[in-house]
């Protein structure tokens, strides 16, 4: 689940090309989230309104068109799912049997009520929205992302905090008058071959809203039978 | 009886030029703020309300063409896009309006029902409605995202938003966004536009107007009329005029048994007078002319009274009741506005006048009938 934090932080990446040093960073920055490929499991811990879900989901993602995500928990979710293909998303529930076709906008929709959006969970699309500066605070890279004029990004800018070996350690997301609206955490590092991510992010929003994420048993760089992304698959589920 | 009569000719009145002042400006709202008098589509357009089903670049400038040979000025085109608007604090679900700047205020006044900031003059803005606005926590000068699909994928554009306007008819405050033409072609990857907007002037019928452009139009377009295009609000206005029927009755029978009760007593009252009449040479027949000439005059003064109070009313109401948002939003699938208007008409006055001396003659016949069917010598005894 390159998910979130793949999500989050990609957006970033490509932005910052121009930017030699900010490229440097969110190139390795990207390096260590979105693989071309990755498969994982991801708890998530909604707290919406004072109210508490708890979801598990797994996920399979492939570059940023290709994407499947499938409930597990809670029990009257387990077996629905999201599967995006380019431009298109299908969502599929057990009870109705069938997938369905839905708007390409929905990803842009949370699927949770709140926190991640599809298009979080599965890649980032704000990598070509930004503008990049980038100073250092001790041995952290400290990234600040503004939105280019006719950029289609609601946010004022993004601050994302990038430790020494690339790992990212928060992102936090201003709105247009300069007050954070919110804040993404990432802690439990943990090294795998040729990166290290957080395994757990947190995200509070300004109205009290927060989200914990956890990822589990994550693999990157693995191959995927295109079967994955078809809506066979993603009706299979029981 | 004079006071009953006042009555009902009060309640007639009121209720007649309210429910016609209702009706006509919940219409004139919807006309005059957002769907203007007659509207043209694409053949398919109304099943899946898509820019994909609109009117391409070359339709338009047929039906335009069209419009202006009906020597009609005011018309705009429209491109309509459902999708959804985004703000940093949330998102909705919406149509996306795309508007010309020129043409639009010529058909319809909802891009100048500013309430705050100001209206579009530029690609790149957009104006929301208030309510939006607070929804969206979004404040003037701020970027929005508006999102639509296209045929060719989802499709996004930052749009600042300029101004909020607010309509006073809720589905257009709860769902409706401005931007301009371009704007909306660019998001719905489209040249077109998904319909053209007509304006008339009140004596202009609407109807007949769309007939002529029909003719003149081939079979790739639809033409319609306000009411035809909503028969529901149609069907709605007939049946509250029908409605209205029983309630007249109604008032018409009470104002009746107060006039017959009256006058039947009043000719009980005075036999004796009424066979001495008879007595000295009036005829029977003349006799009940009187009695029911007396009855038109009093009912005559009820309505002078009731009508003009009535009357009065209805000119203080002509100034607008505000139904509340609570009861516009009741009302929401047939947008209410939260301001109504009552009408007042001297047909008003003529009809009630009508009702209530019509109802004065007939309860009066029975009075009338026993006066001129008195007997002299009894009448005289009877006292």
């Amino acid at each position: 689940m390159a998910l979130l934090v793949g999500a989050i932080l990609v957006p970033a990446l490509g932005a910052l090309a121009q930017e030699y040093e900010a490229f440097e960073v969110l190139d390795r920055a990207r390096a260590n989230w979105q693989g071309e490929t990755f498969h994982g499991f991801v708890f998530l811990e909604i707290v919406q309104a004072g109210k508490t879900t708890v979801y598990r989901v797994e996920v399979w993602s492939q570059g940023d068109d290709y994407g499947l995500v499938r409930f597990l928990l809670p029990e009257a979710d387990a077996g629905s799912g999201y599967l995006m293909v380019k431009d298109k998303v299908w969502y599929y529930a057990p009870a109705a049997g069938k997938a369905v076709p839905l708007p390409g906008i929905a990803a842009a929709d949370s699927i949770f009520g709140s926190g991640p959006a599809l298009e979080d969970l599965i890649h980032g699309t704000l990598s070509d929205k930004y503008d990049a500066t980038m100073t250092r605070d001790g041995t952290d890279y400290v990234l600040t992302l503004t939105p280019k004029p006719d950029a289609a990004v609601v946010y004022g800018s993004l601050v994302v905090r990038v430790r020494a070996d690339f790992a990212i350690v928060s992102i936090e997301y201003y709105d247009q008058r300069g007050a954070v609206l919110r804040t993404a955490r990432f802690s439990d590092y943990v090294d795998l071959p040729g990166r290290v991510i957080p395994t757990t992010i947190v995200i509070e929003e300004k109205n009290g809203d927060r989200s914990v994420e956890r990822l589990e048993n994550v693999e990157f760089g693995i191959t995927i039978d295109p079967q994955v992304f078809t809506v066979e698959t993603l009706e299979a589920a029981k | 009886m004079v006071l009953m009569v006042a009555f009902a000719s009060l309640v007639i009145i009121v209720m007649w030029g309210v429910m016609d002042g209702f009706m006509a400006s919940m219409v004139d709202s919807q006309i005059a703020v957002d769907q203007g008098s007659v509207k043209i589509h694409a053949v398919g357009y109304d099943e899946d309300p898509a820019p994909e089903h609109g009117l391409t670049p070359e339709a338009v400038a047929q039906a335009e063409a069209a419009v202006a040979s009906a020597g009609i000025d005011a018309y705009a085109p429209r491109l309509s896009v459902y999708g959804m608007v985004k703000s940093a604090y949330g998102a909705t679900g919406i149509e996306i309006r795309g508007i010309d700047l020129e043409r639009e205020p010529k058909v319809t006044t909802l891009p100048s029902q500013i309430a705050a900031g100001r209206g579009l003059a530029n690609p790149g803005e957009v104006l929301l409605s208030e309510e939006i606005a607070r929804r969206l926590d979004v404040r003037i000068g701020e970027r929005v995202v508006v999102l639509a699909q296209a045929d060719s994928g989802p499709q996004s554009l930052a749009v600042t938003a300029v101004g909020f306007f607010g309509s006073g008819i809720p589905n257009l405050d709860k769902g409706v966004v401005l931007i301009t033409l371009a704007d909306a072609q660019r998001l719905a990857a489209s040249s077109g536009a998904t319909e053209i907007v007509i304006s008339l002037p009140r004596a202009q019928k609407a109807e007949n107007v769309s007939a002529e452009l029909r003719a003149a139009l081939d079979d790739a377009f639809v033409v319609m009329s306000y009411f035809e295009a909503n028969p529901l609000i149609k069907s709605l206005i007939e049946a509250a005029r029908i409605e209205m029927l029983p309630i007249i009755f109604i008032l018409a029978l009470l104002a009746g048994f107060g006039v017959a009760n009256t006058v039947l007593f009043s000719v009980l009252e005075r036999t004796r007078e009424f066979g001495v009449m008879i007595a000295v040479g009036m005829s029977p027949k003349r006799l009940g002319r009187i009695v029911q000439l007396e009855a038109l005059v009093a009912s005559a003064i009820g309505f002078l009274v009731g009508g003009s109070v009535g009357y009065l009313a209805l000119l203080v109401l002509t100034r607008g009741i505000a139904i509340g948002t609570t009861w516009a939003s009741m009302a929401g699938d047939i947008s209410m506005p939260a301001m109504l208007y009552a009408s007042a008409s001297g047909i008003y006055l003529l009809g009630s006048l009508a009702v209530v001396l019509s109802t004065a003659l007939i309860a009066a016949w029975y009075p009338a009938r026993r006066a001129a069917g008195l007997q002299p010598v009894e009448a005289i005894r009877e006292a």
